[in-house]
Order: structure tokens, then C-alpha cells, then sequence
């Protein structure tokens, strides 16, 4: 499971870098290219950096034949 | 270092060379003229180094852009950013501008009002810039 770093500004978590390990060790650039974008930008969401929009987030899961759910996490909020 | 961080970093490079330049050039004019800041020639200096300025910045970013020639360097997060950063420069820019209108109304000294206009969007330009790079750097969305 992904981490965002400490500097995360936001709570959405991913999973990234552990299914582009589990799709045959792909790269950051190769993930880049099949939805298109920049290296940066999959290093700045893999950081929990940057949320990137539906539409790409839909793209990624796409590109690892997951559900979006297996990609984002969003935590429960604590019940008051 | 991605592609657009490093351009805005050289823009703000040229863009305060140019103004410490142009600066520099009419506070000398004064001094060693013993005139008024206002008195100073300072047309000829403005629109040079406006005009280098902008030239050197095109060649730096058209050599910039050669190293990356078929490689994508923008897409959403880039262009969110840049957003941001115009949102956040066009706050100041604004400000000059109603500065200038202002001025002219009072019938000020073109050197102010030009001086105004010209600095006044030189500050927003680096306030653009630095909310770009603390983006490029820290991320969006905090």
C-alpha cells in the first residue's frame, strides 16, 4: 500500500507504486505515458502531492485493470 | 527538475536581472546627471531591456524546449499550476493598473505612472512564479 509522504497535503492514500510492482516492475514513465501525463505528475500523485482529476484517476486503475477502489483510498472519518 | 519548473525559475532569473538592470541605469542616470528620477531618460532603458529581456527569455526557453523535444511536459497538474499562479499574479497586476489609472487621473508625471505599471506587474510576474515553484515543489491542493 502507497504512502503520501510527510509533506502529504492531502488524505487521499494510493496504491500505486505497489501494483505498478506487481504489473511486471512497470515505471513511473511507462505508467506516464499510457495515461498521459508527465513523469512529475505520477511522482507527485504517488507522493500524495497532487490529486489528480476523476478522468485520470479512471485512466490509472485503466491501465492496471483494477477497480478505482484498489488505486485511491480515502480514510473513514472517526465517528464524533 | 521537470521542464516547467525549471522555465519559470529561469524566467524569474531574467526577470530580475533585467529589472535590477534597468533599475540600476536610472538611478545612475540621476546620480550622475544630478537630476530628478523623474527627469532621467528612463523610455529608451524601459523598453530595451523590456525587449532584451523577452528576447533572452524566447532563446532560453526555445533551448530549454529542444531538450525535451518529444516528450510531453505539460498536462493537467501543469496547467493547474500555472492557473494558480496567473489567479495569484493577476491579484497585483490589478492593483497596478488601477494604481496607473488612478495616477493618470491626477495628471501624475508619465515617469510614475510608467514606473508603476512596469514594477507593479514585475512584482506579480515573481509572486506568479513563486506560487508556480512552491506547487512544482510542495505539491497542490493544501
Amino acid at each position: 500500500m502507497g504512502r503520501p509522504s510527510k509533506a502529504s497535503p492531502t488524505r487521499v492514500t494510493n496504491a500505486i507504486r505497489a501494483l505498478r510492482f506487481a504489473h511486471g516492475e512497470m515505471t513511473q514513465a511507462d505508467l506516464a505515458a499510457r495515461i498521459g501525463v508527465t513523469r512529475q505528475t505520477v511522482i507527485a500523485i504517488e507522493q500524495g502531492r497532487y490529486s489528480p482529476s476523476l478522468e485520470m484517476a479512471f485512466q490509472i486503475a485503466r491501465a492496471f485493470q483494477v477497480p478505482l477502489d484498489d488505486v485511491f483510498q480515502y480514510p473513514e472519518e472517526d465517528p464524533a | 527538475m521537470e521542464f516547467s519548473q525549471r522555465h519559470t525559475l529561469v524566467g524569474t532569473a531574467i526577470s530580475v536581472t533585467t529589472m535590477a538592470t534597468y533599475v540600476a541605469i536610472v538611478v545612475v542616470r540621476a546620480l550622475t546627471d544630478d537630476l530628478p528620477l523623474a527627469g532621467v531618460a528612463w523610455q529608451g532603458p524601459m523598453l530595451w531591456c523590456v525587449g532584451v529581456g523577452g528576447a533572452v527569455y524566447a532563446a532560453a526557453y526555445a533551448v530549454m524546449r529542444s531538450r525535451h523535444r518529444g516528450e510531453r511536459v505539460t498536462d493537467e497538474r501543469t496547467d493547474r499550476i500555472e492557473t494558480q499562479a496567473e489567479f495569484a499574479a493577476s491579484g497585483l497586476t490589478s492593483l497596478g493598473v488601477l494604481a496607473a489609472l488612478v495616477m493618470l487621473a491626477l495628471d501624475a508625471d508619465p515617469f510614475w505612472v510608467a514606473n508603476t505599471l512596469l514594477i507593479v506587474t514585475w512584482l506579480g510576474s515573481l509572486v506568479g512564479a513563486g506560487v508556480a515553484i512552491e506547487a512544482y515543489r510542495e505539491g497542490l491542493d493544501r
